[in-house]
Order: C-alpha cells, then structure tokens, then sequence
C-alpha cells in the first residue's frame, strides 16, 4: 500500500512537472508571477540611492552635485489593491542650473488617488496645488518606473502598453500577452529573454524583460525600447531570503536617444512582509490652509472626455471645511463644455422635494380636515 | 363624508395633484437634461466669428457640418467671400490637422467675390482618448495666411459629431522585430467594437504578405478581434501593409468601415543579446566587461564561425553554450576619461552555407579614478 502510494506521489510529481514544461517557457513564467502575487497581503519596503544626471537642459552640461540622494518608501495592500509611496529626491530646474526638492507622498486607498506636497520643501508655484485628490480612472497616475523592480517582484509586470498604475498595478498578463527571444547569458547565470506586445505608439515601444526561471521568474532586466533604443532599462540584483528570491537593489537607467540620460541605484534597506496597515495610511489627510484640487476623471463609455477631467478647487480652512474656489465641470467627447456636477446626485434633489412638498401636502389637508371638523 | 367635508373630495384632489405634480415636473426637467443629445449646447461661444478681422467671411453651413459618418474622406465645401473693399491675396489655407486636405490652398478675391473651398478630412484620425467611442468631437480650425500679412490671427472652424459604425481600440498594429526571417508565425490582434448591428465583418490584406482573421470575442456581443499574422517567409526588412474592414449591415449595404495600419520587420534569424550594453561609468584603469549572447535559430543548422572586433585592444572569451547559444566575455581596457565604446562581430554560418553577421556593442563612460585619502 506504501509502496503504492509513494508510486502516486512520484508520478503526480513527474506529471506536474511534465506539465510544467510541456506548457512552455512562458507559461512557466506566467505561473511564476501569478505565485508571487499571492504570497503576501501587504509588504513595505524602505529604498536608499543616489540619482546621477548625465544630460543636463540644451545641451548644457548638469549642474552639481554629480549624485544626488534618493529615499522611497512603498507600502503595497497587495490583497485590497491599495498603495502608498512617500519619496524624497530631487529634480532639475527649469532653468537647468539647480536641483529643487521633492518631496512627495502619493497614495491609492482603493477608491480615489491622492497627492501631497509641501509647499514651502518643494518650492511651489502659488498655482500649484498642496494636495489633490483624484476620482474615477487614474489614467495619469503611473507609478514610477524607478520602482518596477518592486512590483515585478510580486507579479505586478508593467508594460509600456499598459502601465503600472496606482489604482491598477498590473494589467494581468497571460503566455497570449508575450512572445519568447531566446535564451542568453546574464550575470553568470541565464536568462530567458520575453517580449511584449508593442505598445502601438509612434515609434512603437515594446518591453523586454531577462527572466531567470531558476529563480521564481525573477526579472532581472526589464528594457524598455521605442523604435530600435532603449528609453529605460533596469538591472535588479536577486537576493534569495527567506521570502523567495528578492530584489536586494537596482540600477534604473533613462536614455534620450541613445545617449545615457539619468542613471538611479537604489538599495533595499529595509523589507516588512505583512506590515499591519490601517486606512489612514492610504487616505492622506489635508492640512487646513492647503490648497486642495479634487479631480474627477470621466469613466469609459460616458462620451466625456479623459483628457479634460472636471477640477474643482478648494482652499482647506483652519478648521478642515473645504472652501470653495472654483469649478470646471466635464467636457464631452464632442467638445461640449458641461456644467459642473453637484455632489449630490439627482434622484437626491427629487427625493428631498417630493418629501417637503408631500409634508406641506399633508399638513394643508390636515388643517382643514381639523377646521372642517 | 363630502356633507360633513365641503372640500374633501376636491381637496383630496388637489392635495394629491401638489404632490405629483411637483415631483414630475422635476423628473421632466431631468429626463430632458439626461436625455439631451450632448452637441445641442450653444457653440456659439467656442465657435470663431465667421467673418475675419481681415473681411473675409465664411459661410456657416460647411463649417457646421452636424453629424457625419465616419468616413477616411469626407467632404464639405466652404464659402469665402471678401466682404472687404479691397482685394485680398490668400498664399495659404490649412487645416490644424495632418488629416485634413484643403483645395485650392491659395487664391485671391477682388471685393465681393467668393471661393469656394474644398476641405477633405480623413475623419478615422483619432486621438488616442478617443478609441473605442463611437461619438467623437470633430473640430479643425482652418487658418489663412495673406501674402501681405502672414498668418492671421483668426480664422474659421470645422465642427461636428463624428460617429462611427466600427471604432478601433488603438491607431494601428505594430509588429516591431518580432517576426524572424523564415522564424515561426507571429499574431497579434487589434480589438474592435461595432456600434451598429452588422450581420458580417471581413479584414482584408494584401495577399502573400499576411493572413488577417475576424474572431468575435465570446461573450461580449459586438466585441471582435482582428487576428493578423505576417507572413515570415517574406524578404527580410520592414513592410507595411493596410488591413482593410468591410461590414455587412442588415439592409444588405456592404461598407468599407474602418481600416489600420500594420507596420513591423523581418529581422535577421540571428541576434545579439544584448545588442548594445552600456556599463556607465568606469575608473581609469578598470576593464569594461559584458557576456553577449548569440541567439541562433532553434536547430543544430546555425554556428558562430568567426569572432572579431575593429579595436584591437578588445579581448573576446567564448563562454558556456546556454540552450544551445554560444556565449562571449567582451571585454576592453578604460584607459581614458570620457566615453569609449567597442563593437563585436559574430558570424554565424548555417550548414547550407549561408550566413549572418551580428553585431554587438559595449559602450563605457571613463571616469577619474577615485582619490585615495591623505591623512
């Protein structure tokens, strides 16, 4: 009976694993990511780094300094979809001869986008907002490519035709969505080279990403292309922990044609797997005397316009009321310019009215039927 | 009951009147505002003045065109008549879109005279928020220049509703490298959505240079793909080809409704990888150092029979064979500051005797090696 059932064993083992192969390379690999979005229900991680500008404004060489200090911190709910990055770095002028702060924490609690930016740290416009608060679609909010790594390390793969967004990590790839280009050498060991769909853009752009199968389709460059040059590329180094096979760091590199553009390595410092979480970590507070823009991006199928959102703006009184300024309301696809919506949604106002008139309605024939009486 | 009420009845009446008629009026006032077609607002204010600072003055019925089909070349005739007291030379009229065609472009009116003009719109240009509608604005501005007073400040607009029978989820089909010489078929497919019953859909292509294959998408009625596969047995190089949508609508009437671009290579059955690799900055008197891999066809027919670099200070190591690729240690010596590259060339020799060279490149920034600390 032993026997036997060790028999089964072995042959459901070598038939899962004849399976495995008999599926393919990128089936293989499709399975791997898919695993890697389900090990954990929340991770956090802390990243240190330095940022170096190799191409500075019209031809002008970069100012100093030659490297420049990088901080991130991203919170992933892998399990409800949420995400929040607070960041710290710095950015070139407009003028291109300094670097200004910034120093930034976008979040997605589930339902809306938010973005928070001190003023006086960021040296902003007095336009610019201090905090904005986005709804529907976040068709804008990519998440920055600087943290890919991050996110492939969980079966989240950006591609250039559907980009890691904050309200939508992953686009959910399936063996259909890629095409295999060989196999080549990397880092002492090899990768298996996977391409994905072109993303239809002038030039076409198209991701390549060097994955080791040996290491839980550990992606360990991701290049991304438009036309014949690479525009991004980054080179993860694997960790094996406890966890699985990890990103220890990163070198994350810009190009503008052909030519190196911004170069970022970044460090794993610190990794918490399922890091208790609470809402308020997502849903960022707006300090009163902030200037506050509350975005409501038009969803698909309602002949509105994506690109022309309706913004209201808000100034944040002392006491946390949101006052007021002004107001745009959506743009149809055929270029009409509507009014702004009220927070309240119609059947509302029909409802409210219906039940002030039916009490007057009533208290009228009350009356009388009490005199008649 | 109506002895002992005088109003009760009637009071009744108009008690229950107040309370629906209050609600229903505010339902009306809803309904038109949700049902209103959304192109009846007022456009006067978007709208430019049909007559320019310069007298020239437009007629409104080309411009205001309503609603028009979709349509690769859709016409509307504009009137212009100088409406000045002099005579006005035109050197140019043209649309704000690459989609537009104006004919004639130039032309001049003595006062009083009028011209009219023909403008051609290809209105399947999109922008890309606007795939997958079925209603989209169409507004192009067309702008004179006078030969005495260049471009002018003002000018007329073309405005209307498109809509589409057929409408695309993006611009067109992008093959990139992907298809290899003589390699296995490579699909990839352009999603559609029909806004109006069809009763067939056809894609055509031209013949020899691709299949293209309608698939309706289960379960969402109205939903197709366009499966198309580039034939890899064509001469290597780009190609460029249209694929062509026919529909079929339950009257009978067959329409050409849309069309895409597909655009792509036959890339060589031989690769690099990577093809170019830049290692950044690297101290004077360190090595540049990268593996390449030679991807060579699946099958024993394909070899690397020579390995060379124009510098001579290049040094190429053959490494592991990995899944039946050759593999090279390319290295070079940073021996100034600035940037410094190398190229690598492979040729690979197949058994029937034909052959391919490769190339790969190895780019390097040098930097001054760091200073050692004096205490």
């Amino acid at each position: 009976m032993i026997r036997f059932l060790l028999g089964a064993v072995v042959v459901l083992v070598v038939s899962q694993e004849t399976i495995l192969w008999a599926q393919g390379p990128l089936d293989k690999i499709v399975q791997s990511w898919e695993q890697r979005k389900q090990r954990f229900q929340t991770v956090r991680y802390e990243l240190d780094g330095t940022a170096s500008l190799k191409l500075g404004l019209e031809g002008k060489p970069p100012p100093p300094p030659t490297e420049r200090p990088v901080h991130i911190t991203l919170l992933l709910d892998l399990a409800r979809g949420r995400v929040r990055i607070d960041s710290s770095q710095s950015i070139l002028w407009e003028d291109g001869d300094r670097y200004v702060p910034r120093v930034s924490t976008v979040s997605f609690d589930g339902k809306a986008g938010h973005a928070r930016m001190e003023r006086d740290v960021n040296e902003l416009g007095p336009d610019n907002p201090d905090a904005t608060i986005s709804r529907g679609p976040l068709r804008h909010a990519q998440v920055d490519s600087l943290l890919w790594p991050l996110l492939t390390a969980h079966g989240l793969i950006p591609t250039s035709r559907e980009p890691a967004r904050m309200d939508r990590l992953s686009p959910g790839l399936t063996a259909s969505d890629l095409f295999l280009g060989g196999t080549a050498a990397i880092g002492g060991g090899q990768a298996t080279i996977v391409l994905s769909e072109p993303a239809d853009a002038k030039p076409p752009m198209i991701d390549e990403y060097w994955v080791a199968l040996d290491r839980e389709a550990f992606v360990l460059r991701h290049v991304c292309r438009a036309g014949k040059l690479p525009f991004i590329r980054v080179d993860a180094e694997p960790v094996r922990s406890e966890h699985g096979w990890m990103p220890a760091g990163w070198v994350h590199t810009v190009y503008s044609s052909d030519e190196v553009h911004q170069l970022t390595k970044l460090k794993v410092t610190r990794f918490e797997v399922n890091p208790p979480v609470k809402d308020t970590d997502f849903d960022l507070p707006v300090p009163p005397g902030a200037l506050l823009w509350v975005q409501e991006n038009p969803p698909a199928g309602e002949g509105l316009d994506p690109s022309r959102p309706a913004l209201t703006r808000y100034r944040v009184g002392p006491t946390g009321r949101w006052e007021k300024l002004d107001e745009v309301g959506f743009t149809t696809m055929e270029g009409v310019q509507q009014p702004p919506r009220s927070s309240w949604p119609t059947w509302s106002y029909l409802l409210i009215g219906s039940a002030v008139v039916a009490v007057v309605a009533v208290l009228v024939w009350y009356r009388r039927h009490k005199s008649v009486r | 009951m109506n002895a002992e009420c005088p109003g009760g009845a009637a009071g009744w009446r108009r008690v229950l009147t107040l309370i629906l008629a209050v609600p229903a009026c505010l339902l009306a006032y809803q309904l038109g505002l949700a049902l209103r077609p959304p192109n009846t607002a007022d456009r006067s204010n978007s709208s430019p003045p049909l007559r320019l600072s310069s007298g020239l003055e437009a007629e409104l019925k080309g411009l205001e065109v309503g609603e028009v089909w979709e349509d690769p070349s859709y016409q509307t005739i504009v009137v212009v008549k100088n409406r000045a007291d002099h005579r006005i030379e035109v050197s140019d009229l043209s649309g704000s879109c690459a989609c537009t065609l104006v004919e004639p472009r130039s032309f001049t009116l003595n006062p009083g005279e009028e011209v009219s003009i023909r403008v051609t719109i290809d209105l399947t240009h999109r922008f890309p928020h606007q795939f997958g509608v079925e209603r989209r604005e169409l507004s192009i501005d067309l702008r004179p220049t006078l030969r005495d007073r260049g471009v002018t400040a003002d000018g007329w607009r073309v405005t209307g509703v498109i809509r589409s029978r057929v409408s695309l989820d993006s611009r067109d089909l992008a093959f990139m490298d992907l298809c290899q010489e003589d390699g296995p078929p490579v699909s990839r497919r352009m999603g559609l959505t029909a806004h109006v019953p069809l009763t067939a859909l056809r894609a055509e292509v031209p013949p020899g240079v691709a299949t293209a294959q309608v698939v309706p998408v289960a379960e969402q009625p109205g939903r197709y793909h366009v499966v198309v596969t580039p034939n890899t047995h064509m001469p290597r190089g780009p190609f460029r080809f249209k694929v062509i949508l026919t529909a079929e609508l339950p009257d009978g009437r067959v329409l050409r409704v849309s069309e895409f671009p597909v655009e792509g290579e036959i890339a060589p059955p031989v690769r690099v990888a990577p093809d170019c690799t830049d290692l950044g900055d690297q101290p004077v008197g360190t090595k540049a150092e990268t593996v390449v891999t030679v991807i060579l066809p699946q099958g024993a027919e394909w070899s690397v029979g020579r390995v060379d670099s124009a510098a001579a200070n290049t040094t190429i190591k053959s490494g592991p064979i990995v899944d039946g690729n050759p593999t090279y240690l390319v290295s070079y010596p940073i021996d100034q500051v600035g940037r410094r590259s190398t190229q690598v060339r492979f040729l690979a020799v197949r058994t029937n005797g034909a052959s391919e060279l490769v190339t790969a490149q190895v780019r390097a920034n040098g930097i001054s090696p760091p200073q050692e600390v004096r205490k």
